[in-house]
């Protein structure tokens, strides 16, 4: 017996689980002693030369089992007795099918053009429904990617439908000692600015508890991960960075780990590096540092209460009785309002609301466009079928079957599946990437999964293909395969009923194709409309002639008030004297964008006053803000210079929440956790949001960005990290890498995170609903330029099978106009029929994006007068060539060919 | 002597001439009972290699012997030591044993031949 030991366990494995593979294809009984000989051959090849020997031998096991039985079913397998005539070849199923699949090959290679369309179409099929799968799937089948992630949990500690998704230290800690989970960590996000040589550059960045990237099932691709006790004082200056950073900024470089870079003004040692589909615990974060939050650096203290905590449920306890756990042991441990509760929500993705909406939305719509480029597909079959109407019919007078001849059909349409949906994967990956450059980042990169072409979007787009190959191909075969021999051989020109069932069939996938157009027509058409209504909304504000951006000062750089303050009037007095700058002002927070959120609750003066829980919008401004931005104060006078700290201005929606009796102004209100009430002095108008999400649009509150503090005046929190700066310069504004340039030219320190007009910031907020509109377009241009194909198609081919009827008639004396007319109206009956069920569809459109619109109805006329327009238009041109055709059909060269 | 099998005796000579792996996989049951790959390496060691079975082939080729009835699935095995339960045994029945031996004459009666025309003096 051959030694087992000469071959790694490792190689055995594979090995022998391949041989048993192969051996399938033997009789049952047999299949584990044959895979048993086979192995031992392959071992002692191994023992006598080793693994070459082991390659060779396996490879040839493994082939010889693999087509013996093949071989043997052709004849050519090993026989008894020498000589005398081979037997006959023994026409098993599996010979007939390569057979077919010969002929398929040899028939398709004669007609290359309409092949080249088939598979074209399909392809185009394939490709745009697995690109759109792709982007689903990111988005909204599978947003976190990580092990077992229906497992992970956010936890949260709030009141029912509260919002506050930070877990105070002692929370955290009777969390994880509750034994409810498997794991709790948790995360706190904190941007960090990198030095590099091109200067400072922000990244999203996070602190997190030394555990968590266990608990995600997430490992380096280079170093280490963080280990526990990482995080206190001392060794809170590790980092871990992603594999994009990695690229970007050290090209790669191996020896990054053990380095020691300046983080923030911090000399930091990045230990790893992360793969680059990992984003956690927010999309755009691309490094981690640790922190041990029961114990954090003196520096990071402010940190461990914004920790957002996460836990690993376990399998073998429900999930409810998890969450009591969890309670039961925090109200034990911190004293817990009774109406605040331990709250478990899926990890969120990222994606917002409307993202997912619109992604769902366009997956129908991808959905249908399938179907219609599917229907064109089984159109130009149906075509190519009945053009070999004879050929069926001498097939079948020489003795074909019907299932003969429907297989031969279905491995030409295999064939042409295969192909399209090779080439259809190509065009996914290639949309793809066409996708990431030009949908706004609400679409592609806030989402915690990467939008790529993985395993999944490769089974979809196969399983796309043969479903596209079934509706496209098998229907057809059928249907032409449907023959009569002795009708088809006495006249191929003939109308037979069968081909004037497959005309009609034609036709009725022809209308089905306009009114899937229509559909998507009237869909693209909201949404477009949407966009439009959206750019012009009341936003309360003027945002026109205005430049806003955002600047960060760097702690490190700037560390005493002082300091800010000072930047912060050079700053003033450097920008105002740039040419064209009428009006300028700094602040913390900005419409579109927003201020800080709050959403502790807040209280008014007035005798029993509810308590009310809005999420508030709160800037901090300087007196000439609201003059700017062209907000009018509807109550009181805006700030002093400086301000109390006190003093506040509301948007009149606060106002009205809190004081719905009248004048606000006078009035004080107290936010829970701020130390003192505060006095409101005035009111301005609401500022609106224009998205789609009206849980966004939050009302405003705003504080003096310079308060008379300590007898002194101070800027307050926001000067001190990220603020904002406006300009109002109306038509002749400076160029935005002038202002770029004046504000670096202050300080080598100061970072300009971002600068430019501000409609642009309000175009960056509607992108998603303008990409939506946009994708909407393009679907509804390849539904409708499809469609007016097919139109022409089944056209073009009515003049040819009509050729004789109009020579006759021309030939009476018809005006050749009048033919012209009868095939424009044969096209306009069967627009009209497809628009008839389409307005259906479009209807149940409209409905169905009723949630993605803004100022649109469903009946809205210029949206239907453009589906209408475009459709009738659409027609016209595809009745063009084949009407002139009709025009000009010659009787007596017609005489001469009959 | 009652008589056991209804079918008429088979002329050996019908099965004549046997395929070079037939005769060889025969050959190598003509004094013992095998399992397969002792078959295999049995044949690679007469032949010196020349004739290398691969295990699909082989098993096809015994159902064909099987169904010639050249060829039994034997019950006699080996210690349990030197054993291995996946292993099937096969035999030679009284009909390979005469188409065997019918064989081994014509080839016998084809080198005599050859002999006779003086071929083992020309150079191989």
């Amino acid at each position: 017996m051959p030694n087992m030991t000469h071959v790694s366990p490792w190689l055995q494995r594979p090995i022998r689980a391949a041989l048993r593979g192969s051996a399938l294809f033997f009789p049952e009984g047999e299949r584990d002693e044959i895979a048993y000989a086979a192995w031992q051959a392959c071992a002692a090849a191994a023992s006598r030369g080793g693994f070459p020997a082991l390659m060779r031998v396996t490879l040839g096991e493994l082939a010889d089992l693999l087509s013996v039985r093949l071989r043997d079913r052709a004849g050519l397998g090993p026989r008894v007795t020498a000589g005398g005539a081979r037997p006959p070849l023994r026409r098993g199923w599996l010979m007939a099918i390569i057979e077919d699949f010969r002929r398929a090959i040899r028939r398709l290679r004669s007609n290359p053009s309409t092949l080249a369309l088939s598979i074209g179409m399909l392809a185009l099929a394939v490709g745009v429904t697995s690109a759109m799968f792709t982007v689903l799937d990111a988005l909204v089948l599978h947003p976190v990617p990580f092990k077992d992630a229906s497992r992970l949990a956010s936890v949260m500690i709030a009141k029912e439908g509260g919002f506050s998704p930070f877990t105070a230290p002692p929370a955290l800690r009777a969390l994880q000692e509750s034994g409810a989970f498997a794991a709790v960590e948790a995360a706190a996000q904190a941007p960090v600015t990198l030095e590099g040589t091109e200067g400072l550059a922000t990244i999203g960045a996070a602190r997190i508890s030394p555990g968590l990237l266990a608990m995600l099932g997430v490992t380096p691709i280079l170093g280490r991960s963080f280990v526990p006790d990482e995080g206190r004082a001392g060794s809170d200056d590790r980092m871990l960075i992603s594999e994009q950073i990695w690229s970007a900024k050290f090209n790669r470089d191996p020896s990054i780990v053990g380095r020691r870079i300046r983080v923030s003004g911090v000399p930091t040692e990045i230990v790893g590096v992360l793969p680059a589909d990992f984003r956690f615990p927010y999309a755009n974060v691309r490094a981690w540092q640790p922190i041990d939050f029961f114990a954090p650096p003196p520096a990071l203290a402010r940190l461990a209460g914004r920790a957002m905590a996460y836990a690993r449920l376990n399998p073998l306890v429900p999930v409810e009785d998890a969450r009591r756990v969890a309670e039961t042991s925090v109200r034990a441990a911190v004293s817990l309002p009774p109406e605040e509760r331990v709250q478990l929500q899926p990890i969120h993705s990222g994606v917002d609301r409307y993202a997912g909406r619109a992604v769902t939305a366009m997956s129908v719509g991808v959905g249908l466009v399938f179907l219609v480029l599917c229907l064109n597909g089984m159109n130009l079959m149906l075509t190519r079928f009945s053009v070999r109407h004879r050929e069926f019919g001498v097939c079948s007078a020489l003795g074909a079957s019907r299932s003969r001849l429907v297989r031969e059909a279905v491995a030409e349409t295999a064939i042409v599946a295969t192909i399209a949906a090779a080439l259809g994967l190509g065009l996914a990956a290639w949309l793809v990437k066409l996708a990431l450059a030009y949908l706004p980042d609400t679409f592609t990169a806030r989402t915690l999964t990467p939008v790529a072409i993985n395993w999944r979007a490769i089974v979809a787009t196969s399983v796309l293909a043969v479903l596209a190959a079934a509706i496209a191909g098998v229907a057809p075969a059928v249907m032409a395969t449907r023959i009569d021999a002795a009708e088809a051989l006495r006249s191929a020109a003939r109308t037979g009923t069968d081909r004037r069932a497959q005309r009609r069939l034609s036709r009725a996938l022809l209308v089905g194709e306009v009114a899937l157009a229509a559909a998507l027509l009237a869909g693209a058409a909201q949404l477009a409309r949407t966009f439009v209504n959206l750019v012009r909304a009341d936003r309360g504000l003027n945002a026109e002639g205005v430049i806003t951006g955002w600047i960060s000062l760097p702690r490190f750089a700037f560390a005493d008030k002082d300091s800010r303050l000072s930047f912060a009037s050079a700053l003033e007095d450097r920008l105002s004297r740039l040419p064209g700058v009428q009006q300028l002002t700094l602040s913390g927070g900005m419409p579109p964008t927003g201020g800080t959120l709050y959403f502790s609750p807040v209280r008014a003066d007035t005798p029993g006053a509810p308590e009310l829980s809005p999420t508030i919008n709160a800037f901090d401004v300087t007196p000439g803000f609201f003059e700017l931005f062209g907000i009018p104060l509807v109550q009181g006078t805006t700030f002093a210079t400086p301000s109390s700290p006190h003093d506040v201005i509301l948007g009149q929606q606060l106002a009205t929440m809190l004081f719905p009796g009248g004048a606000a102004v006078g009035h004080s209100f107290t936010i829970q956790g701020h130390d003192a009430p505060y006095r409101v002095i005035g009111v301005a108008r609401e500022i609106r949001s224009p998205l789609l999400d009206p849980r966004l649009d939050s009302p405003e509150l705003y504080h003096p960005l310079v308060v008379q503090q300590n007898g002194r005046a101070e800027p307050t929190a926001p000067l001190s990290g990220q603020f904002n700066i406006a300009l109002r310069c109306g038509a002749s504004c400076p160029a935005i890498d002038t202002i770029s340039q004046a504000i670096r030219s202050l300080s080598a320190q100061v970072e300009v995170v971002s600068l430019g007009p501000m409609e642009e910031a309000y175009l960056k907020e509607i992108a998603s609903p303008r990409a939506a509109a946009a994708v909407a377009a393009i679907f509804a241009i390849v539904a409708l330029l499809t469609s007016a194909g097919g139109l022409f198609g089944v056209l073009t081919a009515a003049v040819a099978r009509r050729r004789r009827e109009f020579g006759v008639r021309v030939a009476l004396g018809i005006a050749p106009r009048r033919l012209t007319a009868l095939i424009v109206r044969e096209a306009f009956g069967l627009a009209a029929c497809g628009l008839g069920f389409g307005l259906v569809g479009a209807w149940m459109a409209s409905r169905a994006l009723a949630s993605l619109t803004y100022g649109v109805s469903p009946a809205d006329p210029l949206s239907w007068a453009a589906v209408f327009g475009t459709l009738a238009l659409t027609t016209i041109l595809a009745a063009w060539r084949p009407g002139a055709q009709a025009a000009r059909v010659d009787p007596a060269e017609l005489l001469r060919t009959e | 002597m009652p008589r056991t099998d209804a079918a008429p005796p088979r002329d050996p000579r019908s099965l004549l001439p046997l395929t070079p792996l037939a005769f060889h996989v025969m050959l190598a049951l003509a004094d013992e009972s095998r399992h397969g790959y002792s078959i295999i390496r049995e044949v690679d060691a007469r032949t010196d290699g020349l004739i290398r079975l691969r295990s699909g082939t082989l098993y096809t080729l015994l159902q064909r012997l099987l169904a010639e009835d050249l060829i039994a699935e034997s019950t006699d095995r080996p210690d349990p030591d030197e054993d291995d339960e996946r292993r099937r045994y096969y035999a030679m029945t009284d009909l390979g044993q005469r188409v065997l031996a019918a064989e081994t004459r014509r080839l016998e009666a084809a080198v005599s031949e050859a002999r006779r025309k003086n071929v083992l003096k020309a150079k191989a």
